[in-house]
């Protein structure tokens, strides 16, 4: 008798336990709560905004600080914003939360997910940004990138593009005169040199055994591979996936890189980290990555805190250029996966005005600038790249123009189910030797039975 | 006895031969732990997360010892509940008599054909309904329910061995069934209920998945939902030398714990040798 | 409690009593096991997506199981995963048991074994593959590559993730797995009373003979159980492989779970994920049934033999 009433007690004791762990879990969804008595002792209006996101380079930080500017202009209004800090989450858990009423009133994502985001019901629109200052002459690319359906839906956060990574010693190895190397950049703007000679080259390179590793990719679906092939897959005017025959020009070259040595069947497993590894010992002669492979080296050198070092690090070993476009006198390209500051669907008109300040703020130049410093991402706009901070350092701020025409991968519903067929006929070339044409036919089949009908385009 | 030696050595010789990748795969998360990869020096800088909030592919990721607390508040809470489930559903199914019972006990067997991750999304809503979601309640609910069905198995184990002779003479004595359970039976099972409760005990230890959907709040995590969190969305792993710190930090005490349970563990009978 | 104090009870009540016991189990099986899986049955019916707008198609996620030309891959990886993965694990459960809890018996040897053996089952997944991952890395970083450069200068670094990917994935599924048949198994064998040795002993039997004779036929019951148990764990299973290969290189080492999880979670096409693991449910249910008939289920569970 005594252990069952002990046993009572604990089971009652955990009860109480479990039901003191989950008051307070939904607290702070935003509302216009609480009050807070100003200087002059009236009571101050307080809107709770929930940000949802991770601490990612200066993200989180950027947030806190935009809070107090707008607090501050907002003093004359007898208004006062407060920032509800929940941490960034999965997709899956996404979808699920808001199922359970939880969606944060503003959180950061990849431009791909607007299509199911806004099919998921989790954002709404956020039209202001086509009128507001901030953007002001923004480039073209950033209408596609933010705009979906003709509304604009998420607020771009930060930039990157896709420079090539290569090994200058690898190109002095190949007897290329300082000189040569450095005007290569401008060749490819130029669009003399061409994609094709860059695999030429990684082919020599390899073959004389000055690499270990001809090019090293971060993902096989690399876009940058597909844009200047032409393959953009997309089409934006009827939003759907589009099977193309350009496809299978990808393919050919992969097919002709993994044929002559150029790419090992392994490229898949080879990640930005393990690649800036290589790449820092001299082992593989190309690295197509984004902006961040630059950090991702100097972290792992552990030259954080060195940047002259870097820098004389970076100008003995590599050299950068954008992906060659592979036609002479076609025009280089870049792709880009920047993150969108998306507004949740609950945020009505009456609360947006605050959320748009608080992003507006989040976007000042100076705190771009503090996370490109923080992050290796390209600031946002035109006014951040004045910021001299940002002047000072020569890769972002030589490589900025390629801004002005990367592209970024469509944020179509079915996107990923279409990529997913795309890397299996890469797959398909890699680890079973088959030919561009098989490798087609096999994406060809794989994107009409698993993409649904209605967001495919057959050319 | 030469013959004799020559067996053990034969033994010893198989078993290290098949043991070896798992004494490298120890050694190897030692020194992935304790070396920097670039410099190869030996650091115990990713063990900091004992003493300070790390962040983690922009995660910051909550304090370590309130989630260690979590997961020994969680883990007892566990046992508690399953052994308290456990132990009537099993003395029901090894000693009483009722309709339905031949199913119920196929049922059992049958649920586990149920993979949890099939039901996730569906019981996700039922959590919503019930407002348990972002609850430990909830959370405790589903993952027993998955883990029950084999308690009761091991559970039954130990009561089909109990001398019928037992319950009778307490019977006769005049205790009702119940009392006749608690008295004289839950002694005699005692091993059973340790070993229930160890096994429960590794379950709730080892518990992410259902974290990772169910509960919104890092800073109710469990450290297994909390390691889960250093998997990025793109399933990469950013950091090995951190990960592997925190699964040494995750797993050392789990080893204790064994080594000093694993004698519960023989006791375990599923109606076995001993069986009539 | 004074029920059965009363000199009559009420035939209700008794019939009812055994019910008390099981109540909180089955209310439990009730809310969070057959409700939900109405709802994952229902779920199946429809194509539900991220939008979670509940639209009924009909079969059509059934007919798109049957048209995908992948399925008959899918199905074999799953065939060839489960069944390799479950008689090596079973042999390694039944050799370390037999190993430590027969030729070892109370050796500390035979805890350090078991202990070793357990490490890999209770490491959390996502640490657990890094080691696999730097065993089989592709470039001349990985162990392997390491020693095989030792031997052949000159030869390129393997790429073991595109040549061998399904026999890592269930090398470490191995290591992993066996440990919970060891378990079960030690336990039956260490209930087996010494005398029926001695007695073996004494009549001149081989070790083969008394590990035949007296070990296995002691087995059978834990034998099903983990047998029922891991092969249904096999055939559901994806973890490791979502997190060693993720299915590839192409569909190699997808299997039926994986492929529903993929469908389900990455590309958010809940319907037909739902649809998918409804077949892996269907298969464990057969699979079950077929082994259970197979160990005479029936026969374990034994009559109450009190009649109050």
């Amino acid at each position: 008798m005594k252990k069952l009433a002990l046993g009572l007690v604990s089971v009652i004791t955990s009860m109480t336990l479990l039901a003191g762990c989950s008051t307070g879990s939904n607290s702070g969804v935003a509302a216009n709560g609480g009050a807070e008595a100003s200087s002059n002792g009236e009571k101050m209006k307080e809107v709770v905004i929930s940000v949802r996101e991770n601490t990612w380079g200066a993200r989180k930080d950027n947030f806190l600080e935009a809070e107090k500017r707008v607090n501050e202009e907002l003093k004359a209004e007898n208004v006062q914003i407060k920032i509800d800090w929940w941490p960034g989450i999965g997709d899956d858990e996404l979808i699920l939360q808001a199922q359970a009423n939880k969606v944060a009133d503003v959180f950061i994502n990849s431009s791909v997910d607007i299509g199911w985001q806004l099919n998921a019901g989790l954002i709404r629109d956020v039209d202001w940004v086509g009128t507001s200052d901030v953007f002001k002459n923004m480039p073209e690319s950033y209408n596609n990138i933010m705009k979906y359906e003709d509304h604009y839906y998420g607020v771009i956060q930060d930039m990157d593009a896709s420079p090539v990574f290569i090994s200058r010693k690898a190109l002095e190895g190949l007897g290329w005169t300082a000189a040569q190397i450095d005007e290569l950049k401008a060749r490819v703007d130029a669009g003399i040199f061409t994609f094709g000679e860059l695999v030429d080259l990684a082919d020599e390179a390899a073959k004389q055994k000055l690499v270990k590793i001809g090019f090293g990719v971060e993902d096989t679906r690399f876009e940058g591979w597909n844009y200047t092939f032409d393959n953009y897959n997309y089409s934006a005017e009827e939003n759907k996936m589009v099977l193309s025959k350009n496809t299978e020009k990808v393919y050919e070259f992969w097919q002709d890189a993994k044929q002559r040595g150029v790419v090992t069947e392994g490229i898949a497993e080879i990640d930005t980290d393990k690649a800036a590894e290589l790449f820092i010992k001299g082992e593989l002669f190309a690295e197509f990555a984004r902006t961040e492979f630059y950090q991702v080296m100097r972290t792992q050198l552990g030259m954080d805190e060195d940047l002259t070092g870097y820098e004389a690090w970076f100008k003995e070993n590599a050299i950068w250029i954008p992906v060659p476009s592979v036609e002479q006198g076609g025009k280089p390209v870049s792709y880009s996966n920047p993150a969108l500051v998306y507004v949740g669907a609950k945020v009505d008109d009456e609360k947006m005005p605050y959320v748009q300040k608080l992003i507006e703020h989040v976007l000042d130049a100076d705190l771009q600038i503090n996370h490109t410093l923080k992050s290796g991402k390209l600031p946002v706009t035109a006014a951040a790249q004045e910021d001299p901070r940002f002047q000072e350092m020569s890769f972002y701020k030589d490589h900025a123009y390629l801004i002005e025409f990367t592209k970024t991968r469509p944020a179509q519903m079915d996107y990923a189910v279409y990529m997913k067929s795309f890397t299996l006929g890469i797959d398909a070339i890699l680890t079973k030797g088959q030919t561009a044409a098989q490798a087609f036919e096999l994406f060809q089949k794989d994107v009409k039975q698993n993409v649904p009908a209605d967001s495919l385009i057959v050319e | 006895m030469s013959t004799s030696i020559a067996k053990k050595l034969l033994v010893h010789t198989y078993m290290l031969l098949f043991t070896m990748p798992i004494i490298g795969m120890i050694i190897w998360y030692f020194l992935s732990a304790t070396f920097n990869g670039t410099t190869g020096q030996f650091t115990l800088e990713n063990f900091n997360f004992v003493k300070e909030p790390i962040e983690y592919a922009g995660v910051v990721l909550p304090a370590i010892w309130p989630i260690v607390l979590n997961t020994l508040v969680y883990s007892i809470l566990i046992v508690i509940i399953e052994v308290g489930i456990a132990v009537p559903t099993a003395y029901a199914f090894s000693r009483l008599d009722f309709t339905g019972k031949l199913a119920a006990m196929k049922f059992l067997f049958l649920m586990r054909s149920f993979p949890g991750i099939t039901l996730i999304i569906a019981t996700f809503f039922i959590l919503v309904q019930m407002n348990l979601v972002n609850t430990y309640i909830g959370v405790i609910l589903v993952a027993i329910t998955g883990s029950l069905p084999g308690r009761v198995y091991i559970m039954k184990g130990f009561f089909d061995e109990v001398p019928w002779d037992l319950e009778w003479a307490a019977m006769v004595d005049g205790c009702s069934r119940f009392r006749a359970l608690m008295k004289v039976l839950v002694p005699y099972v005692l091993p059973g209920i340790g070993a229930i409760s160890v096994f429960s005990f590794l379950g709730a230890y080892g518990e992410w998945f259902l974290f990772k959907l169910f509960i919104f709040d890092d800073n109710m995590l469990t450290l297994a939902g909390y390691l889960s969190r250093l998997v990025t969305k793109e399933n990469v792993i950013l950091n090995y030398g951190l990960i592997t710190a925190i699964g040494l930090f995750y797993t050392i005490p789990l080893v204790v714990f064994y080594i000093f349970t694993q004698k519960v563990f023989l006791k375990i009978n599923m109606g076995g040798a001993k069986q009539v | 409690m004074t029920l059965a104090k009363k000199p009559y009870k009420k035939p209700l009540a008794k019939k009812m009593y055994p019910y008390f016991f099981i109540m909180p189990f089955a209310l439990l099986v009730l809310v969070f096991f057959i409700l939900p899986a109405i709802a994952t049955i229902m779920m199946s019916f429809t194509d539900l997506n991220a939008s979670m707008k509940i639209n009924f198609v009909g079969f059509d996620n059934f007919k798109r199981i049957f048209t995908d030309y992948s399925m008959p891959q899918i199905l074999w990886n799953t065939v060839l995963f489960a069944v390799i993965t479950l008689v090596f694990s079973l042999f390694f459960g039944l050799f370390i048991s037999i190993a430590t809890q027969y030729f070892l018996k109370g050796k500390l040897a035979a805890v350090i074994y078991r202990v070793l053996w357990l490490i890999p089952s209770i490491i959390p997944a996502v640490v657990y593959v890094t080691f696999w991952k730097y065993l089989f890395d592709p470039t001349g970083d990985g162990l392997i590559n390491k020693v095989l450069h030792l031997f052949q200068p000159e030869g390129d670094p393997i790429s073991w993730f595109t040549k061998i990917a399904m026999a890592i994935v269930i090398i470490a599924t191995i290591v992993s797995t066996t440990s919970g048949g060891m378990i079960l198994l030690s336990a039956a064998i260490s209930s087996i009373p010494e005398d029926l040795y001695k007695a073996a002993k004494v009549d001149g039997a081989s070790e083969k003979s008394v590990i035949t004779k007296i070990i296995l036929p002691s087995l059978k019951w834990p034998l099903m159980y983990i047998t029922i148990s891991d092969l249904i764990g096999f055939v559901s299973s994806y973890f490791f492989i979502l997190l060693l290969t993720n299915g590839g290189p192409m569909r190699d080492t997808t299997t039926l779970s994986l492929y529903a999880y993929q469908q389900a979670f990455n590309l958010k096409y809940y319907g037909y994920g739902a649809a998918l693991s409804l077949l892996v449910v269907l298969i464990s249910l057969i699979l079950t049934l077929w082994l259970l008939r197979l160990f005479d289920f029936d026969e374990m569970i034994k009559p109450s033999r009190i009649e109050d």
